[in-house]
């Protein structure tokens, strides 16, 4: 470990600094800044503090190969008394987790910034504009990093409640919009459970670690408390999988939730889904840098808990496979062009999950690159859709417009093969096997073989809704409203199409950085450490024999083809064959009388594979019924109706009633100490 | 009979000062005749709040330095002293633009505050029920004077007939608990109940019972809370902040001086009944803040909440937990006085801007006050880089320390609905328009209050011990060791 010459501290001040810039201009003095002040300002602290990050990493490059670089800025503060006092440092640490996800934070944030400088600065509302957004990436980017490179528990907790908060801000930048708001502060609350538990998971390790060492709340010391969490003990509900727990299981757990609520994974899915309308660079933020980025780079932190409980773990992978495939199913079934690739995000995110529970932080970090860059581009590529139609995002709405749209379709292509996994010249075809590698020899999941099928189902589905998205939206015949000029419909200028195949670029070139050592084996000659990324992150190499991960990729690649293949017939050559099958599949619907003419028979037809398939009654109860009935809904009408309208009773401001409250507690107290004293 | 006859040795300085402060100041009232408006009466006003806040603050500071009976008796109550006086004088300036400024009984405030705190200070120092007793009897007439002082709000006398009954209940209950142990024990002081109390008797355990409910009333705390919220509402925001802040920080300090020092035996069977208290009152007081449309209420329901989870440190009974509770009880004394401040600054003429309708948009009006309304309701909550935080992850801490996580994760879990509560209000702050267009003017007390109290909720949110980290002594020491466990 040595001590970094780069001051690592300011690569989370500098977007900070940014932030508090344009905050204090707009919020506190009311003063708006010219747009080209305002781009330099955020660019300025993105690019600088990426500047501060590639020099930090060169300089980690250089040291030995478990090298970490750690800067120290003095102590932060302190409680308890020594020996058991707990001393919290403001340190950071470069290590090569978190030099990749730090990197990777920047450049997206960078690319964030230059889209929305694309495509926000139209909007001349006040409080609308660039400038109050830009100082909330400035401050998300900052959070993100501060988590990335904080070398303490504190000031990563810290980092993570603040992520909470510019998430919140972001999804609810158009404020003035109700959904938008609710959807904002229901990311936020859900959030706050991941928080929650989060902290609760700090305090029983550092707990289990107190009176070992003075200062333990560093990531390195907390390897060291891993005996000390095996040592305790809690009851358990036998029907969670134990009668009794270890300190590590019920750590594993907590840190557990808080990864799903962070990532929007099953059962708190919802969040993700409903904040689709936020601007499409927040949702770029959001959806590939902040709520992936931070959860899997806790996971891969912490990847030991999951190790150390192998039932926790397989309750994460089973979750995550779950999340994946009905991620993937829910996806098909979407018209909103933002909510399919919402759905999608949870899909892939579940992907992660089982890379982490199988505890192969390379698989789960490449997992997040890819997706950070195929995800990317798609939501760029699907917002310059979405522009050029008005900005409507209903795919009944468009089709064809690719033919006018033919930069931003190779784009979209790039990123299509990527995500379905198609062609072995990209990231995501490969993120794809090495997390199918991570689980398929794994000991300590239950029901590994299964967890398996269950990906190679959910690519499979996932290529499908995927292809039903490019072709109803880019080919077939034009849908869009007589309202929209065709010819006017064109790619957008190059201060967004450059950011875009910047992206579609790094798909393509990404594959270097961790391309599975059977394909460096099959296409080059004496390639050693093919997978840089895994040999970066210091982990072993991949342990399934040979032919088993050729029959894994056969599988994998099989199932993308196959979903892919079964997109492209049934919405492109066979849309009359599609609609008289949801026709017949969603009979009851059709005769209610929705559609008034042919064509919007025909338009229904196509998302009717909504009702007639993914929107079918399994699907449809766990959507409705378990994500947003139980979880959501329930529990605010719960909150509302049972809990607070019978308490509220209680408030009645009549002091009789008072009196008669105050001695029935007093009488309760009073049984209360008898049958104590007396049992 | 010697140990029958009260020792007045507990009238320490600090009750000496304020005792006397509060006649200097119906000396001088007198002495200047009525007129209180213009620049004169401002004048007036400002002379009289620093020499009330003088008298507190020598008072406060006397109970650290001071070698005498208090100090001896126990850190709890000197520390009690000194917390009180701290979290009261932000509470009296509070007083000086809106409660004093139109009325002519300026004296009169002042004498009814140092009454109550020479009340307060008196309890916190005695080691006898009879004078523990008569010292929360002027606490609490005092108190319930105040409430009625202000007598322009609609809800003003309603408030004060709760407060006079809430009173009287708990007073009578005390009363008869204090009773019982000296039938029981034949002694009044705190040591000779102690020693003579036959464990688990039945007029022991009733008068437990019987000074538990009387204390948690005096304290509002669940499930005796139901009064705070309607005389909240009643009560003028200066009021408001010295009864929710300096009074009961003080009644919570003398219960649990009765409870530790009076039954130590019982505090293992208590445990589980406060863990439960604690539970109960920290959700029910989140789920109701949720429902309220009045900041008043809002902030009187959060503080039913706060006090439930203050009583998770009498279950855990251990000194860490005492600590924690001390910085508890300042952090959020501060974050309370500071929001109700700004409700001070917002108030002008007819306009109360009390509601939820009345503050949407604040931000877009007064963006300064927006932004220190919302630290003050974000170190409430408990989020980080606030007092607030600190004070609740000490409290979380003891109780997990002790062996008892479940009350822990509970009040976890209602600290989302808390959380949810007052973010609902801040987002109304920043992201619904505004309704009103009545703009007040901060006057430079109010300013000065938000300042002091932003500084501190900050300072002890991002540097809460700077000094202990290097020394192995510093603030959370402080509140702890003076503490001495009892035997």
């Amino acid at each position: 470990m040595g001590e970094s010459s780069v001051p690592l501290g300011w690569i989370p001040a500098l977007p900070l600094l940014g932030a508090v810039i344009l905050g204090v201009m707009r919020g506190l003095l009311r003063r708006d800044i010219s747009s080209r002040w305002t781009a330099l300002v955020s660019l300025g602290a993105v690019v600088s503090s990426l500047g501060l990050l590639l020099a930090a990493f060169f300089e980690l490059l250089r040291s030995p190969p478990d090298g970490v670089l750690v800067s120290r800025m003095g102590t932060w503060m302190g409680a308890g008394i020594a020996p058991d006092a707990t001393i919290v440092d403001f340190a950071f640490r470069l290590d090569p987790l978190s030099a990749v996800i730090a990197l990777l934070v920047a450049g997206a944030g960078f690319l964030a910034i230059v889209q929305s400088l694309g495509t926000l600065s139209m909007d001349e509302r006040e409080d609308r504009g660039p400038q109050r957004f830009l100082g909330f990436t400035c401050l998300a980017l900052a959070a993100m990093l501060l988590l990335v490179l904080a070398d303490d528990v504190f000031l990563f907790w810290a980092a993570w409640c603040g992520l909470g908060l510019s998430t919140w801000c972001l999804l609810g930048f158009w404020y003035a919009d109700e959904d938008q708001t609710k959807a904002a502060s229901l990311a936020f609350v859900v959030g706050r459970i991941g928080d929650a538990t989060l902290l609760a998971a700090w305090v029983l390790m550092l707990r289990a670690g107190s009176g070992t060492d003075g200062s333990f709340s560093g990531f390195d010391e907390l390897q060291s408390v891993r005996p000390g969490l095996q040592a305790v003990m809690f009851q358990g509900a036998g029907f969670l999988g134990s009668d009794s727990w270890t300190g590590a299981e019920v750590v594993a757990g907590l840190i557990l939730i808080a990864l799903l609520s962070k990532s929007a994974l099953l059962p708190f899915s919802r969040w993700m889904i409903d904040s689709a309308k936020a601007p499409v660079p927040a949702l770029i933020l959001v959806q590939t840098v902040l709520s992936v980025g931070a959860p899997i780079y806790l996971g891969s932190r912490m990847s030991f808990v999951f190790s150390d409980a192998p039932w926790v773990a397989s309750w994460a992978a089973w979750l995550g496979a779950a999340s994946a495939l009905f991620g993937a199913l829910m996806a098909c079934g979407q018209r909103d062009v933002f909510r399919l690739l919402s759905w999608s995000t949870v899909s892939q995110l579940g992907l992660a999950l089982v890379a982490l529970a199988a505890v192969d932080e390379a698989a789960a970090v490449f997992q997040l690159i890819a997706h950070a860059l195929h995800k990317g581009l798609l939501l760029m590529t699907m917002g310059v859709v979405v522009a050029a139609v008005g900005g409507r995002t209903d795919i009944r709405l468009m089709g064809n417009l690719g033919s006018r749209l033919w930069r931003t379709r190779i784009d979209t292509w790039v990123a299509v093969l990527s995500i379905c996994g198609l062609v072995p010249a990209t990231v995501g075809f490969f993120s794809i096997e090495q997390i199918l590698f991570a689980i398929a020899p794994s000991e300590h999941l239950a029901g590994s073989m299964v967890l398996v099928w269950m990906v190679i189902a959910a690519i499979g589905v996932t290529a499908f809704g995927v292809m039903r998205l490019v072709y109803l939206t880019l080919y077939g015949e034009s849908r869009i409203p007589p309202s929209i000029r065709w010819a006017g419909i064109e790619d957008p200028g190059p201060a967004l199409l450059w950011p875009m195949a910047l992206l579609a670029v790094s798909i393509l070139v990404g594959v270097l950085i961790a391309m599975p050592q059977i394909w460096a084996d099959l296409l080059f000659v004496e390639i050693q450490h093919a997978n840089s990324l895994r040999y970066f992150l210091g982990l072993d190499p991949v342990g399934l024999a040979v032919e088993k991960q050729w029959t894994l990729v056969a599988w994998a690649s099989g199932s993308a083809w196959l979903g892919s293949a079964a997109g492209v017939w049934l919405y492109l050559y066979k849309p009359a064959w599609w609609s008289q099958i949801t026709q017949w599949s969603a009979g009851h619907w059709w005769r209610r009388g929705h559609g008034e003419s042919r064509r919007g028979h025909r338009l229904e037809a196509i998302w009717t594979f909504r009702t007639g398939w993914s929107g079918g009654v399994p699907f449809k109860w766990i959507r409705d019924g378990a994500i947003e009935g139980l979880v959501l809904r329930g529990g605010e009408w719960g909150f509302r109706n049972l809990i607070s309208q019978r308490a509220r009773r209680l408030q009645s401001g009549r002091a009789s009633q008072y009196f008669a409250t105050a001695l029935l507690a007093c009488w309760a107290i009073l049984i209360g100490l008898f049958w104590i004293t007396r049992g | 009979m010697n140990e029958l006859i009260p020792d007045w040795g507990a009238m320490t300085p600090a009750v000496w000062i304020t005792a006397l402060g509060a006649l200097v100041i119906l000396a001088i009232d007198a002495g200047f005749g009525s007129s209180n408006r213009g620049g004169r009466g401002a004048r007036r006003r400002g002379l009289l709040l620093m020499l009330m806040s003088t008298a507190v603050l020598v008072a406060a500071l006397s109970s650290i330095q001071a070698s005498g009976p208090l100090a001896d008796r126990g850190g709890p109550g000197a520390v009690g002293v000194m917390l009180v006086g701290l979290l009261a004088i932000p509470a009296l300036w509070l007083a000086s633009t809106d409660l004093m400024a139109n009325r002519s009984e300026t004296g009169l405030y002042g004498v009814l505050v140092l009454l109550a705190l020479s009340g307060a200070f008196m309890a916190l120092g005695s080691d006898q029920i009879g004078v523990t007793w008569v010292s929360l009897e002027l606490m609490g007439l005092a108190s319930v004077l105040l409430v009625g002082f202000d007598r322009r709000g609609s809800r003003t006398d309603e408030a004060t007939l709760k407060a006079f009954l809430g009173e009287a209940l708990s007073s009578a209950l005390l009363l008869f608990g204090f009773a019982l142990l000296f039938g029981a024990t034949g002694r009044l002081d705190y040591e000779g109940i102690r020693k003579s109390l036959e464990i688990g008797a039945p007029l022991e355990i009733a008068g437990l019972t019987l000074v538990l409910g009387g204390g948690l009333l005096k304290c509002g705390l669940a499930p005796f809370h139901q009064w705070g919220p309607d005389i909240d509402e009643g009560s003028s925001v200066a009021v408001m902040a010295f009864r929710t802040v300096a009074i009961r920080t003080a009644a919570i300090v003398v219960l649990l001086r009765l409870v530790t020092e009076v039954f130590p035996a019982e505090m293992e069977i208590l445990s589980l009944g406060f863990a439960i208290l604690a539970v109960g009152g920290s959700s029910l007081g989140s789920l109701m803040a949720a429902r309220q449309a009045h900041i008043k209420r809002m902030i009187s329901w959060g503080g039913v909440a706060h006090g439930g989870n203050l009583l998770v440190a009498f279950a855990a009974n251990d000194q860490e937990a005492y600590g924690a509770m001390f910085f508890y009880l300042f952090a959020t004394g501060v974050a309370t006085i500071g929001a109700l401040c700004v409700l001070a600054a917002l108030k002008e003429g007819n306009f109360q801007g009390e509601t939820i309708d009345d503050l949407s948009g604040l931000a877009s009006r007064r963006p300064m006050l927006a932004i220190l309304l919302t630290l003050f309701l974000t170190s409430l909550a408990g989020l980080p880089l606030t007092a607030g935080f600190w004070g609740k992850w000490l409290l979380l801490r003891s109780i997990i320390d002790v062996g008892d996580a479940w009350p822990a994760l509970a009040i976890l879990i209602s600290s989302v609905a808390l959380l949810y509560t007052y973010f609902r209000w801040i987002a109304a702050f920043f992201m619904r328009e505004s309704q009103v267009t009545v703009n007040s003017e901060a006057s430079s007390s109010e300013l000065a209050i938000l300042v002091v109290c932003a500084v501190v909720t900050l300072w002890l949110g991002i540097m809460p011990d700077p000094v202990l980290a290097s020394s192995g002594e510093g603030l959370l020491e402080f509140f702890r060791l003076p503490f001495v466990t009892p035997s």
